[in-house]
């Protein structure tokens, strides 16, 4: 593909050196050649697509440019898509077609992109690898023996492999970041609120956020733009202005960032993270950024209060799976009682099952203070400690995950270690904030993703941060070989 | 975490789980106790339960009817309805 950004794409069809339907075209056949091995896709919309792309095409010869006129991309199966099967990776929702599109889905379909096809994910976004997924895993397309990350690892690995210029995802405690750091590519969490949650399937709802995939941070900063802003439909999206943050990164001549470094990010990292961590902030230093070593005290306590919040959001949001109204519907069932118990019971795999079980317990009689309550108490601690830090630094710095990817198999029977595959992420949601992973070199053949966490509304400037390292450095640019 | 609990904990999330799963589930969730556990020694006294992550008061609007939903469209799955309605076992006799 001679075009190997989202901007190189949109000048392209601008220009008219491409059309939107010979573009759509061939990220459908890189699909079609790369995808049965990968397994990014449960959905390919392959006629939708070439109409959709058609469609735009007679709109440009009209003259008509829209913001991402003729742009392909891959959406995340947690939005919700008129007409498309949505599945959330789950048994559960296997057969429904939402009456209806997301605010993301609308937003871009306004802004003129094609839809290629609906993302592999962990099964209702629950999982750090993408093996909980009713569909089967994804594969890391830097190593097919290799996990992509999770939840959104269909998304991550897709765009990764270029068979998606970019795609979206959603991150509760770090399912944008670890796929995006496990898969060598960007991925944008905004700060909570920046975009609307509305037909996005509800995981756990005070942490949701939806975002971005992209191989260059400006594509992010171009997309980010159109899909941000209030939603009537959604009531914790935010009013606050959507600012153009490509014109932020590209004009803005603001270098010397003060960059905090959290002890408790770095105290436990191997060396060869370590060591790629340390050469990043030198490029930084290099580039005029100012390094201060902070505390973040209560972050090696995000997992734990995580572990409670998010299970009994989830035990909440999923009763409204009862085999009623939509999704899976069991044939076992004689009374009503076992319709909601053998329907769920059929319906959601075992990571899925565990968590409703773990929040169920943390909200029920007797222990809701000691878990819950307590729990949110630590959270407020959490983001205390982030406030405390954006008094003295702009940004903070740290890796995104502990390690490289790790094999297909390897943590599958060991919750917490799959857990904390998610420790220098899970903290950022419990407050809210907007954090975005880019990568930032190798460990053994595989990426490594460095992770910059700003105040909140304050992406502009992440990601004015991230265009000026990647000026520097082509970790980003670098290509599997699958 | 004994069966005990287990089997309240599926009765009040209308799940059920098979009698060969409950030992490595009981594993599981001790496991996962014991990690959430670690918010106990947390010095919270004072601090105010943080329910949401940004500090902004619920927006209201207009209460304006709308014509948006499509029933028919909700209900495309027939195998569930009938006359409009959703379809579930027998309640009375």
């Amino acid at each position: 593909m001679a075009y190997k950004s989202v901007i190189e794409i949109l000048n392209a069809i601008k220009k008219k050196d491409i059309s939107s339907s010979e573009l759509t075209r061939y990220y459908l056949n890189q699909i079609k050649e790369k995808d049965t091995d990968l397994n990014c896709f449960i959905t390919v919309t392959e006629e939708a697509a070439i109409s959709k792309a058609q469609e735009i095409d007679n709109e440009i010869s009209k003259g008509v440019i829209k913001p991402l006129s003729g742009l392909p991309i891959a959406q995340k199966d947690i939005f919700c898509t008129k007409g498309v099967k949505t599945s959330c990776g789950s048994k559960m929702l296997d057969n429904f077609i939402s009456p209806y599109d997301a605010t993301v889905i609308e937003k871009l379909n306004n802004a003129g992109t094609i839809m290629l096809g609906k993302t592999n994910m962990d099964e209702f976004a629950m999982g750090s690898s993408n093996e909980t997924s009713f569909y089967g895993p994804v594969k890391n397309p830097w190593d097919k023996d290799y996990v992509p990350g999770g939840s959104s690892g269909g998304s991550a690995s897709a765009v990764a492999a270029r068979i998606a210029p970019c795609s979206t995802g959603t991150d509760t405690g770090g399912s944008i970041r670890q796929p995006a750091s496990l898969c060598g590519i960007c991925g944008l969490k905004p700060t909570y609120g920046r975009v609307s949650r509305f037909g996005m399937i509800a995981f756990a709802s005070s942490l949701d956020q939806a975002g971005l995939f992209t191989t260059d941070a400006l594509d992010a900063a171009v997309l980010l733009k159109e899909i941000s802003g209030h939603d009537p439909k959604d009531s914790t999206s935010s009013s606050i202005d959507v600012p153009d943050y490509y014109e932020y990164c590209i004009n803005n001549d603001k270098k010397a960032f003060t960059i905090g470094i959290p002890d408790e990010f770095i105290n436990d990292l191997n060396e060869d993270v370590k060591k790629s961590f340390y050469d990043s902030i030198k490029i930084l230093e290099g580039i005029g950024c100012k390094i201060k070593n902070i505390k973040l005290e209560h972050t090696g306590l995000g997992v734990s209060a995580y572990q409670v919040v998010a299970p009994a959001e989830c035990s909440s949001n999923l009763s409204r799976f009862d085999g009623v109204r939509f999704g899976h519907r069991s044939d076992k069932a004689s009374t009503l009682e076992e319709l909601y118990r053998e329907s769920r019971s059929e319906g959601f795999g075992k990571e899925v099952k565990r968590r409703i079980l773990v929040g169920t317990y943390a909200l029920s009689a007797g222990y809701y203070d000691a878990y819950y309550l307590k729990a949110q108490k630590v959270r407020n601690l959490i983001a205390q400690d982030f406030n405390n830090a954006f008094n003295e630094v702009d940004l903070i710095l740290g890796p995104t995950t502990p390690d490289t990817a790790f094999k297909i198999g390897e943590k599958m029977n060991d919750p917490i270690a799959m857990y904390l595959s998610d420790v220098y992420t899970v903290s950022t949601n419990l407050a809210g904030l907007p954090a975005m992973s880019i990568p930032m070199g190798f460990k053994d053949k595989l990426p490594l993703g460095l992770q910059i966490i700003g105040n909140h509304f304050d992406e502009k400037n992440i990601l004015k941060l991230c265009h000026l390292y990647q000026k520097e450095t082509d970790w980003h640019i670098q290509e599997p070989n699958s | 975490m004994d069966k005990k609990t287990i089997d309240k904990l599926t009765f009040l999330s209308k799940l059920s789980i098979p009698e060969s799963d409950i030992d490595e589930l009981s594993k599981n969730l001790d496991n996962i106790l014991k990690l959430i556990g670690e918010i106990d020694a947390a010095p919270t006294d004072g601090m105010i339960p943080m329910a949401h992550p940004l500090d902004f008061s619920q927006p209201l609007r207009d209460d304006v009817s709308k014509k948006d939903i499509n029933r028919k469209e909700n209900q495309h799955d027939l195998s569930k309805t009938k006359d409009g309605y959703y379809t579930v076992p027998k309640i009375l006799d």
